[in-house]
């Protein structure tokens, strides 16, 4: 197992580095190339100015450089290995540990570590909220719905979690944040962010004070979370609900459920304590699958909720063509996927004895 | 002597959206304490269904038991509510099947499994279940049970996991024993090994066997008395030696001949023309007809279905070309006999 | 007796019970797809947007039909049609026709509806109206002083992107008679737009997904046929485009790449190109097993080349899987599409579902309902539809269901 998961670790290198070679070829191939916005940014700046300012940032960010060494050249600043390059970008000395730097944001002029920093929480958080009440939902409604299989209620709750999967999170977003959080209709939610512009001067529970209740850190980023999360759990719970359902169907008629009950056991110990466990394991592979697709969907929650994760800072990024922005992105988007793909792997080898990686 | 259990004109459907399938239509047998009931038939025929019956374990929807009586020491298991019947299964009657590879659960231990029928039916603490469960497993015949006991299924050979399900089948002591196809799955070697325990076993503990195969060779070895079963009917019930040596149903006679021989050098295996029919479309009349080298035209086998008459003392058959057939008493088949011990029917 | 014999049934299957007389399959498997009255409905819808995708310019137009302007007939509807309105049209129902009257001949009906397409392009270039300025007040500054003894307006008198700069505000009315689902931020009518947005929908369905198909048969094809290295490699490219989240892959390409005069036409290479990887495995396990059938290694050892092997022969009995997922697929890039012109990143000024919707939040935080409702409303039904179909054609190739 062990040596599995290293395996796994070191095969994830080559998929990074394809990715963001081709996030890099596809920024340097396209009209305009790298930096394009930047270097033709000068507004009303007279000839001479203009050329000056364009001779300093091709210098300053190497994009006078060929693409394969601009490439090059950040690859040596993310890795802890490598040349430790000074302000004057000319090489520099080899060190075997060295700090790795995720570069500086042209557009924002920033460095992007810090931008990262404060997005990629923003992003988990609403990850880590999302994939848990997702499956459950899942399981919930994939078991009540296979318990009455063939009757009203389990066809229709196959039409409908159909439909809820078809429904796009731009329209649920849209509908969400205008009829429940606009001040001309229902005013329930607030219309954006992430905390109360207050927020850090709140107390972490809900606490009684002079005035009143006030809702304090918890219940505010709750109640802030409430209409993104929805956008972002009802599509992967109605497509993990009928994944569901068909399992335990399957598995309900399976042999080894036959067995079960040719022991003496009763259908809701048959289905709880043996079907229960092997239908979860396609449920695994899948929810895998879902949390890159929840990055993606934070792309357009955040965009509609003005959470400034990832979401909007991959938009920002490739607005304004922001090479090391853009690359970093791809790395840290694509890292995350590999992990999540990784981990749903070792959870399925923990959770179905058949498989051993060895 | 009381049959320890006894079929009574059981019918059972299927319905489906061309109609109502019948798959088992007034099947009458018994099985008495310690005696082997072999139930042969070809695959369709019904014989699974009626065993699944039995234990009321086939899905309902979409299958239905029409009418009968299934009873077990006198008491008609179909009346029995859900709660009883769970009691009955695993303890009065177990099952093993066909297909020991799928018929584990992989996620669960083999010890697990068996711990968890020992406990339902046995009022003893987790550890007197797991020695219960080791006791069974070496009784079975698997070295090593106490190691054996924490692997998962998928660790075992299909030989040994049959030889788990014995085990979990026979760890409560039932008085009946189903199996259901127990050997087809398995090697030739295998299953020669897998037959000999289970006679072993029935010797020991003085239990009946209900023994479904599609193997007349595992009949002839194992069975004291034979049901056969064609397109959901029984056609021909004796014991296993008046079969063998005086079969009387076509259908019977030619699947005999079919059986390839020791010795028969040179000579082709007979075959019976034409296919199994399909239970959706059963022909009219006598169902063997179509296929029967008896037939000869007669409108009688088209048209009429011969009832399961006897024939002679303890000798049931359903052919309207037997000698005499419309005048020998339709009764209840039933035989008690047992084959003599060591013995062999060729 | 001896021991160890064998089963009981080697019996001789009669020719009178062998499968019946083997109708073409995938007819078999189309009338099973589309009996659900689910897949009906889902048709319908589809057959709906396909029509109002050709039908736009002759339901939605600002040019009247038929008008008598000082004492001259003329109609500029018609003057108004462009070479893409009357492909469309063309193929429509010269295609249809074909369809009806000859349907099994399916090549020699491509080559006359080509030959309909070039007749009518070269007729269209020398014949057709000469490009000018569309100015859509002038009909109706006409009516007004009374210039107009006759008018005909189309169903919907409308054109998309007429901004009704000769009349006080229109800007963001909501529903109403005149405007029947209100109007756009620059005064457009929600209506038009939505029937003229048709189209995008029509082409992500079929050239995007088309693209992504052609593109993952041929690598998964490749893949499956050569396996070993070009397998290994394949597998990694698979996994490498797999592992960029596709939104990220697109919103990248589209904001790389802005083509501004073939926007659309780029929109649906970036959807087509990031969508291929699940065609690819499909393909790739289908041609792994399939090499070593018979008929292709009597392909191979009759010596036919590789394209005849590999899409003439194999490529028929390795599509099933890619036909159940193209429904999907389809979906998905409609989905794509709406979600790259909802975040701007789309087609420009040309009518789209997904750009309509991400004008509800209007100005100063003003949620204009009939902006979210009604296109929201058509992306959802015609995902819905595409799923529905792709439910339907999963369950008719099911063979545990199939009999």
């Amino acid at each position: 197992m062990t040596n599995y998961i290293i395996r796994r670790i070191l095969l994830m290198f080559p998929t990074l580095l394809g990715m963001t070679l081709v996030t890099f070829l596809i920024m340097g191939l396209s009209p305009g190339g790298v930096g394009g916005t930047l270097l033709n940014a000068q507004g009303t700046m007279k000839a001479e100015a203009a050329k000056a300012q364009r001779e300093y940032l091709e210098r300053r960010f190497g994009l006078n450089k060929p693409l394969i060494v601009q490439y090059v050249r950040w690859l040596n600043e993310i890795s802890p290995v490598g040349f430790e390059t000074g302000s004057d970008q000319n090489g520099g000395t080899f060190r075997w540990l060295k700090t790795p730097d995720l570069g500086y944001s042209f557009s924002k002029g920033r460095p992007v570590a810090s931008m990262v920093a404060e997005a990629l929480p923003i992003t988990l958080l609403l990850n880590v909220v999302t994939l848990p009440i997702t499956i459950l939902i899942a399981l919930a409604a994939g078991i009540f719905a296979a318990r009455r299989k063939g009757g009203v209620i389990d066809v229709a709750s196959g039409t409908v979690l159909l439909a809820l999967w078809s429904i796009p999170t731009i329209w649920a977003g849209v509908m969400l944040i205008g009829f429940l959080a606009n001040r001309n209709y229902l005013y329930w939610f607030p219309t954006g962010g992430l905390h109360d512009t207050l927020a850090d001067s709140m107390s972490f529970l809900p606490m009684h004070g002079p005035g009143g209740w006030y809702r304090g850190w918890l219940l505010d980023t709750c109640w802030h979370l409430a209409l993104p999360v929805i956008c972002l759990t009802y599509g992967g719970f109605a497509f993990l609900a009928r994944l569901t359902r068909g399992a335990i169907l399957d598995n309900l008629a399976s042999d080894y459920a036959r067995t079960a009950r040719a022991k003496g056991l009763d259908e809701r110990t048959t289905l709880f304590r043996h079907v229960f466990r092997n239908s979860l394991l396609p449920l695994i592979t899948f929810s895998a699958g879902i949390l890159p697709a929840l990055l993606s969907g934070a792309v357009v929650v955040e965009y509609i909720f003005s959470i400034h994760g990832m979401g909007l800072l991959i938009l920002d990024g490739v607005r304004a063509r922001d090479r090391e922005l853009v690359l970093d992105e791809a790395l840290v988007v694509g890292f995350v996927g590999l992990v999540s793909y990784l981990l749903a792997d070792i959870l399925y080898a923990v959770a179905d004895p058949r498989v051993s990686y060895e | 002597m009381q049959p320890l259990l006894e079929l009574r004109n059981l019918t059972v459907a299927f319905d489906t959206e061309r109609g109502q399938i019948r798959a088992v239509q007034e099947v009458s047998l018994s099985v008495y304490p310690q005696q082997t009931l072999a139930l042969v038939g070809e695959s369709g025929c019904g014989k699974s269904v009626t065993a699944l019956s039995i234990l009321r374990l086939i899905p309902s929807p979409p299958s239905r038991v029409l009418g009968g009586q299934v009873l077990l020491e006198g008491r008609n298991l179909l009346d029995l509510p859900e709660k009883q019947m769970q009691s009955v299964r695993g303890k009065d009657i177990a099952m093993i099947f066909q297909e020991p590879m799928t018929s584990l659960n992989p996620v669960f231990t083999v010890g697990e499994q068996i711990v968890e029928a020992v406990r339902l039916h046995q009022n003893v603490n987790t550890k007197q279940a797991y020695e219960i469960a080791e006791q069974s497993m070496r009784d079975v015949g698997i070295a090593d049970p106490d190691k054996r006991l924490h692997e998962y299924p998928h660790r075992l050979s299909g030989g040994m996991r049959q030889r788990v399900m014995i085990a979990m089948a026979l760890s409560c002591q039932p008085k009946l024993l189903i199996a259901d196809e127990p050997t087809t799955a398995l090697d030739v070697t295998i299953q020669a090994q897998i037959l000999e325990l289970l006679r072993a076993l029935q010797q020991q503990r003085g239990m009946s066997i209900l023994l479904i195969t599609h193997d007349l060779g595992v009949v002839a070895e194992n069975a004291d008395a034979v049901a056969v079963m064609y397109a959901s009917r029984i056609v021909e019930y004796a014991s296993v030696y008046d079969l063998f040596d005086a079969p009387q149903h076509p259908y019977t006679q030619g699947l005999l001949r079919a059986v390839p021989r020791l010795g028969a050098v040179g000579q082709r295996l007979a075959a019976i023309p034409g296919t199994v029919p399909n239970p959706a479309r059963f022909p009219s009349g006598c169902k063997f007809h179509p296929r029967c080298p008896k037939m000869n035209g007669d409108p009688a086998c088209a048209g009429v279905e011969p009832a399961l008459r006897q024939i002679e003392q303890g000798h049931w058959a359903s052919c309207h070309h037997l000698p005499d057939f419309a005048n020998k008493p339709i009764t209840r088949p039933a035989t008690d006999a047992k084959r003599a011990e060591g013995s062999a029917v060729s | 007796m001896s021991s160890g014999a064998g089963p009981i049934y080697p019996l001789a299957v009669s020719p009178a019970e062998a499968p019946a007389e083997h109708r073409s399959y995938f007819a078999e498997v189309a009338r099973d797809a589309v009996a659900p009255r689910s897949a009906k409905l889902a048709l319908a819808w589809i057959a709906c947007v396909a029509a109002m995708a050709v039908l736009a310019p002759l339901i939605a137009n600002s040019n009247p039909c038929l008008i008598n302007m000082d004492g001259h007939w003329s109609s500029p509807l018609l003057r108004s049609l462009n070479w893409t309105d009357l492909a469309l049209l063309i193929v429509a129902v010269v295609g249809g026709a074909l369809g009806c009257v000859r349907r099994k001949k399916f090549w020699p009906n491509m080559t006359l509806l080509a030959a309909c397409l070039i007749v009518m392009s070269v007729v269209y270039g020398f014949f057709g109206p000469p490009p000018q300025n569309v100015v859509y007040e002038q009909y109706r500054d006409a009516m007004r002083q009374g210039r107009v003894q006759f008018v005909l307006h189309a169903p919907i008198p409308y054109s998309p992107s007429d901004r009704f700069r000769d009349e006080p505000d229109t800007r963001l009315l909501p529903p109403s008679r005149h405007h029947l689902l209100g109007t756009e931020a620059f005064g457009a009518d929600v209506l038009s737009r939505m029937i003229h947005a048709c189209r995008i929908i029509l082409a992500m369905g079929f050239v995007a997904s088309g693209i992504a198909v052609i593109i993952g048969v041929v690598v998964g094809g490749l893949m499956g046929y050569f396996s070993g290295i070009v397998d290994i490699l394949g597998m990694r490219l698979i996994e490498i485009f797999e592992a960029i989240p596709t939104l990220f892959l697109m919103i990248t390409l589209v904001a790389f790449f802005p083509s501004e005069d073939y926007r659309l036409l780029m929109l649906m290479v970036i959807i087509g190109i990031t969508g291929w990887t699940g065609y690819a495995r499909f393909t790739r396990a289908e041609y792994l097993s399939l090499r070593s059938r018979d008929f292709v290694q009597a392909a191979q050892a009759a010596g036919l080349p590789l394209h005849s092997v590999l899409f003439r022969h194999m490529l028929p009995n390795g599509i099933t899987p890619v036909v159940i997922n193209l429904s999907f697929g389809i979906a998905a890039a409609i989905i794509a599409e709406s979600t790259l012109s909802f975040l701007q990143l789309g087609v420009i000024d040309q009518p789209s579902w997904g750009a309509m919707l991400s004008q509800a939040t209007g100005q100063g935080g003003d949620f204009l309902w009939w902006m979210a409702l009604f296109p929201g409303l058509a992306i959802f039904l015609t995902v819905f539809a595409y799923v529905l179909l792709g439910e339907s054609v999963n369950d008719a190739l099911d063979p545990r269901r199939r009999r």
